[in-house]
């Protein structure tokens, strides 16, 4: 059993984003100090929930060869829509307040989906749009940061549990998860592979394409909805700009992860772990007493050894695999 | 019972006249051969018929129903089927889930997987692929690529099932089994258009057969007493017997047996035996064998495309470490996979033509229209983009790329994969021409009778056959026919693999 667990997993298409990701814990874990304890590892997954929500999202949309460049600006307005509700001009309550929020992430998920399933738009141009119209809106909605969400929430997912065992934080990354495999385990979820290894066959072989993208794009625009809701679970106050740089961190976590930006590869675990991968690094760069300027720097080299990394361990695959059939 | 009827199918793509008011029928279990040239309209017809393309006017009825095929979907709805040239495979699923992609079956929600391994098992045992239901079909070898799209088809319990190409990347224990499914089809009276360049396959396969050219439908007429050069004469609009005669009388100019190429212990991917081969100044040498024997992967390993390669060149030792070296040197390469490998699909047939000599050797070409032209290139301008252009007329254009570096080894992977017979028969006089001006030729295809064309008409030229990555037998002279090339490619006491 843990020898076919093991070949299995030196198959995976994963190892590199799980080497490193346990790498770069034992490291934090030997030379942070307080590192290594329950408090501080709670505090770890609070912080990278949100960004989890987002590459859980985005692999979705990655698998289908797409791209969405839109989700910061979704965690932007979700954040500022709940916390305007909530405040006392609409006294929303908190549930209330999410759901609204969550339909304002729906909006853009077909906005998105819409322009580029079935208006066969650009993904790149059209998520930069959307990514402008969404941003737009947050900060008509709330010009400067402000409000003040729900502090039971804040105290519920900071400090939870479910059942005693399950940090109520994980809860944002099973129920991702979950959704996921449990679409990867319809017809939908096989379409979505083939879509992204070409789109021009899977409509040839008659599968509506089209819908497939649109549900992709909703997909992840609710997924950076949810982590929207985690971020608030972090900072609990409003602000029109908070989501602004995980875009590209979540795109980044998502192909270290293993998941190919051409489409047809990869899954949502990996993900997950390129963006656990992606929050340890930012402790060890911390850690590591760098002066403030270097900081960006040193992150940025790490992040690129892991695409590259990422890249050619693919390529050797490749080549071996065509090596094995001749 | 279901009977299909064409009436007036026109379809034109900008100025090209892709099919002309085609209008034929065909009864409840007959097999239709669909011949014609490159460019003729086979693959728009098909393409019609499958809902990928809308013809601009005309009426498809079927089983006396006119009926609207406005997608894919709506094709299989249908009971229509095509398979395709191109393939309609995915290679990052696996075989199983390919066979059944448009309409997996399910468990309440849930893809039935137990069900889909079943069904697949069902249709794989036929053709041998059980044993792949869950490999990922990038794994399968090119012929069984093929095999698995005609599975596809079969499959979905087609109606009306159009075989595109799927025969001309098969061997003949392959051709035997789609027979063998074509003939039970039949039984259960699924009407079948079979297209294909294969004339001995027509005869054995089909029972009628509708030439077109140029888009427009020349004859629909019963196969059994229609002769070889008959059809060819229909197809390419001029006598054939007169074009064959005259390629068979080919100059006898011996080039002296002046060794250019030497290569030793030469390690192909994927096998750990190694060949050695000798090709000489001026010779034509054809590549056999069962497909994935590493007949391409000799020709591209002298290429320099599976890594640094040393051999012996002129007595000297010579090192490639990429093509680029090798282009130096004056090798080419033309590989049969036309959309990856050799054309640039959106830039211009000029572009195209200039793209080794202007880019790479950096010496202007000046005639580049003039090559096209030589190589009667059907086009309408010269700055048109390759992709406007058939199949056969694409390969043209990339062979008067490397013709135009005036190469001293040509090296061919299978280049007239798709091809129809009178481009065929252009592309080999071509390199007759190459081989007497002193060219080496290797080159390699899968389909043995085409080697046989290509080498009996030129004297310095010789056939070998590869087995598991070595050179098991050469064939010279007389002893080349495609019954010693069939008698050789599997060795004796051996079993195919």
């Amino acid at each position: 059993m843990s020898k076919r667990l093991l070949s299995r997993l030196a198959n995976s298409p994963q190892l590199p984003v799980i080497v490193l990701a346990v790498a770069f814990f034992c490291w934090n874990a030997l030379t942070l100090r307080g590192f290594f304890t329950p408090a501080s590892l709670r505090e770890f997954l609070n912080l990278m929930v949100p960004l989890g929500c987002l590459t859980i999202g985005s692999s979705m949309v990655l698998v289908t060869g797409g791209l969405d460049l839109s989700v910061g600006a979704v965690v932007c307005l979700v954040n500022v829509t709940v916390i305007t509700l909530m405040g006392k001009n609409y006294g929303f309550s908190l549930a209330a307040a999410i759901g609204v929020g969550m339909l304002a992430a729906l909006g853009i998920g077909l906005l998105n989906g819409l322009v580029v399933g079935y208006l066969r738009i650009n993904a790149l141009l059209a998520t930069f749009a959307t990514q402008s119209v969404a941003a737009g809106a947050a900060l008509w909605i709330m010009p400067r940061p402000g409000g003040r969400g729900s502090t039971a929430m804040v105290k519920w997912f900071k400090s939870g549990w479910l059942a005693g065992v399950i940090p109520t934080s994980a809860l944002f990354l099973l129920i991702p998860l979950v959704i996921w495999y449990l679409i990867r385990a319809t017809p939908f979820g096989v379409w979505l592979y083939a879509v992204g290894q070409d789109e021009q066959k899977a409509f040839l072989s008659g599968i509506r394409t089209r819908g497939v993208k649109l549900m992709a794009y909703v997909f992840s625009a609710l997924m950076a909805g949810l982590g929207s809701i985690a971020l608030l679970g972090n900072i609990g106050g409003g602000d029109p700009n908070v989501g602004m740089s995980l875009t590209l961190s979540a795109m980044a976590s998502t192909v270290i992860g293993g998941v190919s930006l051409a489409g047809g590869e990869g899954d949502a675990l990996g993900a997950l772990i390129g963006a656990v991968f992606f929050n340890l690094i930012i402790y060890t760069v911390f850690g590591a007493n760098l002066s403030v300027f270097y900081q960006d720097l040193a992150t940025g080299l790490i992040i690129l050894l892991g695409i590259v990394g990422m890249t050619l361990y693919k390529q050797h695959n490749v080549r071996k695999r065509r090596d094995f059939t001749g | 019972m279901s009977t299909l009827e064409c009436q007036g199918l026109t379809k034109s793509f900008g100025a090209v006249q892709a099919l002309q008011n085609v209008s034929f029928s065909i009864a409840a279990g007959e097999v239709r051969a669909i011949f014609g040239g490159n460019g003729s309209g086979k693959s728009t017809l098909a393409k019609i018929l499958g809902g990928s393309v809308f013809a601009d006017q005309g009426r498809i009825i079927c089983a006396g129903q006119p009926v609207n095929v406005t997608s894919p979907v709506a094709a299989k709805n249908l009971g229509i089927i095509v398979t395709s040239q191109e393939l309609s495979l995915l290679g990052n699923l696996t075989v199983e889930e390919n066979l059944q992609l448009c309409d997996l079956p399910r468990r309440v929600l849930f893809t039935d997987r137990q069900r889909i391994h079943q069904e697949a098992m069902l249709v794989l045992e036929r053709f041998h692929l059980e044993k792949f239901a869950r490999s990922p079909v990038a794994s399968l070898a090119p012929n069984q690529q093929y095999l698995l799209e005609f599975a596809k088809a079969l499959i979905q319990k087609p109606k009306i099932l159009v075989i595109d190409e799927i025969t001309s990347a098969l061997y003949r224990e392959d051709v035997a089994q789609v027979k063998a499914v074509i003939n039970e089809l039949k039984a259960g009276g699924c009407c079948q258009l079979f297209i294909s360049h294969r004339l001995n396959e027509l005869y054995d396969i089909c029972e009628s057969i509708t030439i077109l050219r140029n888009g427009e439908l020349v004859e629909t007429a019963p196969l059994a007493g229609i002769s070889e050069d008959h059809l060819l004469s229909q197809v390419s609009g001029q006598d054939v017997t007169k074009v064959i005669l005259r390629s068979r009388q080919t100059t006898r100019l011996d080039n002296s047996d002046k060794t250019f190429l030497k290569v030793r212990d030469l390690a192909l991917p994927g096998f750990t035996d190694s060949v050695s081969l000798d090709i000489a100044q001026g010779e034509i040498i054809g590549v056999a064998g069962l497909q994935g024997n590493g007949q391409s992967g000799l020709v591209r390993s002298l290429f320099a495309l599976e890594g640094p390669i040393g051999m012996e060149c002129d007595g000297a030792s010579l090192k490639l470490s990429n093509p680029s070296q090798a282009v130096h040197h004056g090798f080419a390469f033309v590989s049969g996979d036309r959309e990856r490998e050799g054309t640039f699909s959106i830039r211009s047939l000029l572009e195209n033509t200039g793209a080794v000599t202007d880019l790479v050797l950096g010496k202007k070409n000046r005639h580049k229209e003039e090559s096209l032209r030589q190589y009667r290139v059907a086009m309408r301008s010269a700055r048109q983009p390759i992709r406007t252009l058939s199949g056969g007329n694409q390969q043209k254009v990339v062979l008067a790329r490397w013709t135009t570096t005036d190469p001293r080894l040509f090296l061919a992977d299978d280049p007239t994969k798709g091809i129809d017979v009178t481009a065929r028969r252009e592309v080999h006089s071509f390199m007759h021409e190459l081989a007497r001006r002193g060219t080496s030729v290797v080159f390699v295809s899968s389909d043995s009778e085409e080697l046989v064309d290509l080498t009996r008409t030129y004297s310095n030229s010789r056939v070998i056959i590869m087995y598991k990555g070595q050179i098991i037998q050469t064939l010279k002279g007389a002893a080349i026919s495609a019954e010693n090339i069939a008698y050789h490619e599997v060795p004796k006491g051996g079993s195919l693999t």
